[in-house]
């Protein structure tokens, strides 16, 4: 009997679903209101599942098999790796290659192999017509690289044929640009649906974007930004000469990569964004202009760009970098335009005095409305521009910039509520057993010892420890109790000891005052063959873009945030025992922990799988752990402090 | 002997074409064996870096255990909707064993599930999603059998409704509904 009425029940539903989603979903809630008649209970049920639909979106887009075969694959590499490799199934492979099962279209998924080379690990980027996917290319040892295609969408436009000539042509200039500051093209590829692919290097480091301070009572040390624009300018120029116009040149399409000392930059993005423009263009949309406005030039917001606007654009990064803010701030492109007609009104030197007049002069050229009254070239301007910046007379400024620069202690932690801390930890007399050593290192022998089957790289041998600049590596750590059992505590930072629960949850916020490399690895209390687990906590390729470099100042949370709070956090589950976690720095990168951060991907879960490699890491780190650097607790925050170029810090945290 | 079995195995599929359900039993460990095979083969090569298709895969089973030229498009159908139920008690039961390894202490003391891009991999718990599946057999059999051939086998749209002899838009209908039902079966655990 129940049975029957849940059926009818059920197809009632299943209607009421599928009329929902056909209707206009502004109308929805009206007619849906009006279907159910005063049935509460339906329309609860209709509305929980049509939400339920937006949010299972994407959930089941990978099948079962796909998603599990790499986990199961993990396991294998970890229960058997050194099991050679028997691919008793290469026959078979041509016939059953990817190709087949995709008529048409193809839809691009975590787990495609493309020209039985790339394999997709996951979409990193998404436009109108364009998109970008991370992915690995198996014949460089699994070396990732960037994968750009114009979207499926476009094969329903009738000028497909002319998108896909002009992508094609771009791909082509692009190639040709053989420049350090620019971003490699490696090489093309076609669909079997036909559209052409570009698989770019991927390019780790920072963004321009994280170094600028937004708003900032001061821009850029001067020398720097010479530095970073002069290499702008040449790159850019490089480019120009191929005849390939970025169009979107912005910090964010700009990556800074450190090598000891030096800051190299890497203009990105490049190249297809003429595409895309384009298509956009010509999809009818004509009012629309893809990106951002805010680096566009005039003769581009009414779509006429040329090289002259790429200058226009690094004259606007060029503002940015040394006041913290763009010249124009306008709510529309119509404003915008107006606006640059009418010139810039609040000059470089209002917002920052100390910067030289003949800078000023050199960024407001650059900046001009008519492209023929800017620089001939990218590169004219920035070394007039560099040039203005350091030799400027007023040296005094620049000492002082300095000083402040190296003296910043690092950011401030996210939440501090250390009253709450301490009243707490009086009252429960919680157990200090959260203690931090730290080790210099001039000692790099464990390194030496480190070998990867695929990577023999070594590190290089450590300078001894000179008269060096100190550098400060400080954290603070963030707890939020299991919300179970304190319901009501919010989270507070926490500079020195507790003893943890199951369910309370933790995170890092780490700062350093030199730029350097970062990597912070967890190790578990227990032994797989011997040896302890290590986790890799960053980088990971979503935090800071898989890359190990920080500039100094720059704060680094674990996990990564994200846009859901309650995920910010590491969980601390049942087991008793204490985890450390390693927080390593380094003024260079360390070619063997580059390594290990490999394992930090999805498929592996951070863990790091590989016996010779943790046995490296475990003598490396007990190499360490006898000497410590000096230690500090100030303001909510422990700090190491060193002056070597490696410092290995250590946080144990305790849980019952 | 491979002959000998690819006969049974197409004969097997005849039988439970024309109803005789009783062929479906005997049909089951014969195709569980290949495809569990097939599978662990696939992994090796997913090792290698090469692409899982998980209708190469069937595809792959289903040119070993059937005799294609006794066999008319209709019963490749219903080969795929064994296969879809078999790749299901596959795949939860490598996830239950799985899970059990884990409590045996292999997890990690500090559940780091926040970290890395876990969530975006293991996009569905397998074990919740056979109880979810099982829950919703009971109030619509097609539906979960629809998830069990487009989620666990791969098999396209047309594929499925030529099993089920609808058209191709009520297939998409029901697994756009079970999608949604499945997912908040699952977040209401």
């Amino acid at each position: 009997m129940s049975v029957v009425m849940t059926t009818e029940r059920w197809r009632q539903i299943e209607r009421l679903f599928h009329a929902a989603l056909n209707c206009d979903a502004n109308r929805r809630a009206e007619f849906l209101a009006s279907a159910c008649a005063g049935d509460d209970e339906l329309l609860r049920e209709v509305n929980s599942l049509l939400v339920a639909r937006d949010k299972a979106k994407g959930v089941m887009a990978e099948n079962a098999f796909q998603a599990y075969a790499r986990e199961i694959a993990a396991d294998k590499a970890e229960s058997t790796p050194s099991e050679p490799l028997r691919d008793d199934s290469q026959n078979a492979t041509s016939e059953l290659s990817t190709e087949q099962h995709l008529p048409g279209s193809i839809a691009l998924s975590p787990g495609t192999m493309l020209g039985e080379r790339y394999l997709i690990e996951r979409k990193i980027g998404h436009g109108g017509v364009g998109i970008v996917f991370l992915a690995r290319d198996n014949r460089l040892h699994d070396a990732p690289v960037v994968i750009k295609l114009l979207a499926e969408g476009l094969l329903d436009l009738e000028n497909r044929a002319w998108f896909e000539k002009k992508f094609r042509q771009e791909v082509y200039a692009l190639a040709r640009i053989d420049h350090p500051g620019v971003v490699r093209a490696l090489d093309v590829g076609e669909l079997p649906d036909g559209r052409a692919y570009l698989v770019m290097q991927y390019v780790s480091g920072m963004t321009l974007r994280s170094i600028i301070q937004p708003q900032g009572p001061q821009g850029m040390e001067l020398r720097r930004a010479a530095d970073l624009l002069r290499q702008m300018g040449q790159a850019l120029t490089a480019a120009h000469q191929q005849g390939v116009i970025h169009r979107d040149l912005k910090p964010e399409n700009i990556m800074l990569q450190i090598a000891g000392a030096e800051e190299h930059v890497r203009l990105i993005d490049f190249g297809i964004a003429t595409v895309l423009n384009t298509a956009e263009a010509g999809s009818g949309r004509t009012t629309q202009v893809v990106g951002t406005r805010d680096y566009m030039s005039p003769e581009q917001l009414q779509g006429r760009p040329s090289h002259a606007s790429d200058i226009y654009a690094l004259g606007v990064i060029a503002y940015e970098m040394l006041t913290g803010r763009r010249p124009f701030n306008p709510e529309t492109t119509a404003q915008l335009l107006e606006l640059q007609r009418g010139g810039v009104k609040i000059m470089p030197c209002d917002l920052r005095p100390s910067l030289p007049r003949a800078a000023q002069a050199v960024i407001l050229k650059s900046l001009s409305f008519a492209p023929e009254d800017r620089y001939a070239s990218a590169m004219d301007f920035t070394e007039d521009l560099a040039r203005a910046l350091t030799n400027a007379p007023n040296t005094q400024e620049q000492i002082i910039e300095r000083s402040v620069v190296s003296e910043i202690p690092g950011a401030a932690p996210t939440i501090s509520v250390s009253n709450l801390r301490q009243d707490r930890s009086r009252r429960y007399k919680m157990a200090l057993t959260v203690f931090a050593i730290a080790a210099i290192g001039a000692t790099a022998l464990a390194w030496q010892t480190f070998s990867n089957n695929e990577d023999r790289r070594t590190d290089p041998p450590r300078q001894p420890p000179q008269n060096q600049v100190e550098c400060q590596l400080s954290y603070s750590l963030t707890v939020r109790r299991n919300p179970k059992i304190f319901p009501n505590q919010r989270s507070f930072s926490l500079p020195g000891e507790m003893l943890f629960g199951a369910g309370d949850r933790v995170r890092f916020q780490i700062s350093v005052t030199r730029n350097g490399f970062i990597y912070i690895v967890n190790q578990s209390p227990e032994l797989r063959d011997g040896l302890p687990l290590y986790n890799v906590l960053f980088p990971i390729s979503i935090n800071n873009r898989g890359s190990a470099a920080v500039p100094a100042a720059h704060s680094v949370q674990i996990p990564q945030p994200s846009r859901n709070p309650e995920r910010d956090w590491f969980k601390l589950d049942n087991e008793q025992g204490s985890e450390t976690v390693w927080l390593i720095w380094s003024d260079a990168e360390l070619p063997s922990l580059e390594a290990v951060k490999g394992w930090a991907n999805p498929k592996h879960q951070g863990v790091v799988g590989d016996a010779d490699q943790r046995r490296a890491l475990s003598q490396f780190l007990a190499a360490q752990t006898p000497s410590s650097p000096e230690r500090d607790e100030t303001e909510g925050r422990t700090v190491f402090k060193t002056s070597s170029n490696l410092l290995v810090g250590r946080v144990k945290i305790e849980h019952r | 002997m491979a002959t000998s079995s690819t006969h049974e195995v197409t004969q097997l599929l005849l039988a439970w074409s024309q109803g005789d359900e009783a062929a479906l039993d005997r049909l089951i460990p014969l195709v569980h064996r290949e495809l569990h095979h097939l599978a662990k083969r696939y992994m090796r090569r997913e090792r290698a870096g090469h692409t899982l298709q998980t209708t190469a895969l069937v595809n792959e089973a289903y040119l070993h255990l059937v005799d294609c030229g006794n066999v008319q498009w209709r019963n490749r159908a219903h080969f795929f909707a064994v296969a879809a139920r078999v790749m299901r008690q596959i795949l939860v039961d490598y996830a239950r064993g799985r899970r059990s390894d884990k409590r045996g202490g292999q997890e990690l003391h500090v559940a780091l599930d926040e970290a890395a891009e876990v969530p975006q991999a293991r996009s569905v718990d397998l074990i919740a999603l056979d109880d979810a599946l099982q829950s919703l057999a009971r109030i619509d059999l097609r539906k979960s059998r629809v998830v069990e051939m487009r989620f666990f086998a791969g098999l396209t749209l047309e594929e499925i409704a030529e099993v089920f002899k609808v058209s191709s838009r009520t297939v998409s209908r029901d697994w756009e509904l079970a999608q949604a039902w499945l997912y908040r079966e699952m977040s209401n655990r």
